[in-house]
């Protein structure tokens, strides 16, 4: 895949920006209205060790002017961006605005009425789930990613068991399944024996996002992960992501806070209405920016027409 | 979760041999213990066998002391394991989520079809031919319910008044008695070695092992529990829902079938109304061991005491000179317990949420994959 094929689709055509990436957009350009910024060369905040520049790199991620229409209704129109290995991106917006829609695109729960989807470079058609799962996306779904009455070392690997001679390894897939949660930061859990059902909602994130980290998935896909969270537990689903972007693993994260977003992503994008209203670099001033991406999300930069 | 196990090993910091860097290794002494013995059986289970040694003793009183005799000991196996075996494949199918009320019926006709044929085929074939014919029943039971998406208590309910009629019109509701005993019977029928122990509780108490060993060992059984805990999860991460419940509901006939097999091996003779109640009391003998009624939860050891229980309280109460309406009466008790404990464990919003969510599942499951997609991920 050509980087330099890419180009922002905005939501208004006098807004419309389509930078040309890798030309070194300037530092101070993110905060302008409508200003997408989608190479980051130079500027990429948490740098992955041995990553080559972002000029040369593949993005993990990529949509190309997504669409969905649900009857006459369209939910999500002509969205693009992109997400690099390590890199997180938040995704916001108003109740509706079609973040959810696109999140079920890129995970196979739904597909696409028009536009592409790119993976490490490869255009990607799913079918389902689980062929979005074979080629690397992995979705954490508020409660349809874990079987509650299992244990978490059974969830952990449920669908990729190890055996030897037949037999599950339940030794190794027990010691595994503990080690990666630790790697993850899930340290206080009392046994990997315990049923999913006693965990906490931010413990099962833990597990979700360590399950991904662990098969070597490129993109982890989260929607909403800290709605249902105390603030501690946020504090911990932050930190898992960091982890997994420490990893290499791409991050879409739906948030409707956008202090938190700004917390935790490189990169923010606002939809409304289906459309992709703005993308930002988070980076330098943040109270200016979470004002201007506040803008955006409640359609202040609406009245400006 | 599509990488294989090999690719796995790639990731340092699980790769067991860099467990000795932080003093631990797959096999050393966790943080945590090895709990094998209890995620094999639950406390729950634990609390029924006090249960049904509480009952042994019991009867062992009113019967004068005749329950615990040898011989006596022989026959509660005996009737354990007529049931037991039927209880292994209602056991396995209720943990994946379904029900069979047909296995009563499935008992039945494979008997009587084994009975009608082994003198002329031989007895190998006819067993072959008796197994068949419940997994034919288990067949249509899953097809029925995977393609249409009838509750499997609806479907195996119409299935069982099916192959009932199916039994009176073909044997005119008349008994089938043995011409003769092949000597073969024994494997089933014969004593142990001289001991008051039958050759088909052997049987059992190996099917039992066996079975236990695919559905806490293996994949395949981490698949049942998935399928039958939370199917759309289980689905979403790639596990074969639909084949999974297939094979337990072939295997739930199969096992029905084996008991009808082995109880005409053993008495000789098999008539329609042989099978008649034992669904429930299979369906009885799985809960009591602690199968949960919306799945996802059960072993076949549990499924195997609840049988046992049921045995001894048949023999236990003849013994004592009772009324067999004690025996209704003992196992509705034990039987509303035992769920009453499962509600209390689950909690009670929890167990009706569940069956809820059972009935919109088993809607969403029918028909096309992209139309139960659309249903369980369109709407938030
Ligand atoms: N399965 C569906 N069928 C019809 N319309 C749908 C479907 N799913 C979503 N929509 C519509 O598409 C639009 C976008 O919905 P979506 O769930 O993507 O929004 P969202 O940004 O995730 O909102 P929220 O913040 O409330 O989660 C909404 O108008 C919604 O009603
Ligand atoms: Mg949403």
């Amino acid at each position: 895949m050509v980087v330099s094929d890419q180009h922002t689709e905005t939501a208004d055509a006098g807004e419309g920006v389509g930078p040309t990436p890798g030309a070194g957009v300037a530092q101070d350009g993110s905060l302008a209205l409508g200003g997408g910024v989608v190479a980051d060369d130079g500027v990429r905040p948490a740098p992955v060790v041995g990553q080559p520049d972002a000029s040369t790199r593949t993005p993990a991620l990529e949509l190309r002017k997504v669409s969905k229409r649900f009857g006459v209704a369209w939910a999500v129109r002509d969205v693009s961006f992109c997400i690099y290995p390590g890199e997180a991106m938040a995704l916001l917006g108003d109740n509706g605005a079609g973040k959810s829609t696109v999140v079920k695109m890129i995970s196979g729960a739904l597909s696409p009425t028009s536009g592409e989807l790119y993976v490490t470079g490869k255009k990607v058609r799913f079918s389902s789930s689980q062929a979005a799962r074979r080629a690397g996306i992995a979705t954490v779904y508020q409660d349809l990613g874990l079987v509650p009455t299992m244990s978490v070392w059974r969830n952990f690997f449920l669908g990729a068991e190890l055996r030897t001679k037949g037999r599950l390894d339940v030794r190794r897939m027990r010691w595994e399944a503990e080690e990666s949660l630790k790697e993850i930061g899930l340290r206080n859990l009392r046994s990997v024996d315990q049923n999913v059902m006693r965990m906490s909602g931010g413990e099962q994130q833990a597990l979700s996002i360590g399950r991904a980290v662990h098969f070597e998935q490129k993109v982890l896909l989260l929607d909403e992960p800290t709605a249902a969270l105390s603030v501690k537990e946020t504090e911990k689903v932050f930190e898992y992501i960091g982890r997994a972007k420490a990893r290499g693993v791409a991050v879409l994260v739906i948030m409707h806070n956008t202090a938190q977003a700004l917390r935790c992503a490189e990169k923010v994008v606002v939809m409304r209405h289906g459309r992709v209203i703005s993308e930002r670099r988070v980076e330098g001033d943040t109270s200016a920016l979470m004002e201007a991406v506040n803008g955006d999300i409640s359609g202040v930069g609406e009245s400006l027409q | 979760m599509a990488n294989s196990p090999a690719g796995m090993g790639g990731l340092e910091t699980v790769a067991p041999g860099k467990g000795s860097r932080n003093g631990r290794s797959p096999g050393g002494a966790g943080s945590f213990r090895d709990r094998t013995f209890t995620s094999y059986i639950s406390l729950r289970t634990l609390a029924v066998t006090g249960v049904i040694i509480a009952v042994i003793l019991i009867l062992e009183g009113t019967s004068g002391g005749r329950l615990l005799q040898g011989v006596n000991v022989g026959g509660v196996l005996d009737a354990s394991s007529e049931i037991g075996f039927i209880a292994i494949g209602v056991t396995i199918l209720m943990i994946g989520g379904e029900f069979d009320l047909s296995v009563g019926q499935s008992f039945v006709a494979s008997g009587m079809t084994f009975a009608t044929i082994y003198h002329t085929v031989g007895v190998v074939p006819a067993i072959v031919v008796g197994l068949a014919t419940g997994a034919a029943i288990g067949f249509v039971n899953g097809f029925i319910t995977l393609s249409f998406g009838i509750p499997s208590f609806i479907t195996t309910l119409g299935t069982s008044y099916v192959v009932a009629g199916m039994v009176l019109l073909v044997t005119g509701a008349a008994p089938i008695s043995a011409i003769s005993l092949p000597a073969s019977f024994h494997m089933f029928g014969g004593y142990v070695f001289g001991l008051p122990v039958r050759w088909e509780v052997v049987w059992w108490i190996g099917l039992v092992v066996v079975m236990g060993l695919v559905l806490h060992k293996t994949a395949f059984g981490n698949h049942v529990f998935a399928a039958g805990g939370k199917p759309e999860v289980a689905k979403n991460i790639g596990v074969r829902v639909v084949r999974t419940k297939m094979t337990l509901f072939v295997l739930c006939g199969m096992f029905a079938a084996f008991s009808g097999i082995v109880l005409f091996a053993h008495l000789g003779d098999i008539e329609a109304s042989a099978g008649s109640g034992l669904q429930l009391e299979a369906i009885a003998a799985a809960v009591i061991g602690g199968t949960a009624l919306f799945g996802g939860v059960g072993t076949v050891y549990g499924g195997a005491i609840g049988s046992l229980f049921l045995g001894v309280l048949t023999v236990g109460l003849v013994l004592s000179g009772a009324s067999t309406t004690y025996y209704e009466l003992f196992v509705g008790i034990v039987l509303i317990g035992a769920v009453a404990l499962q509600a209390k464990v689950e909690g009670l919003g929890n167990f009706t949420k569940r069956m809820t969510e059972r009935l919109r599942i088993q809607r969403a499951f029918s028909g096309s994959e992209a139309l139960s997609r659309e249903e369980l991920y369109g709407g938030e």
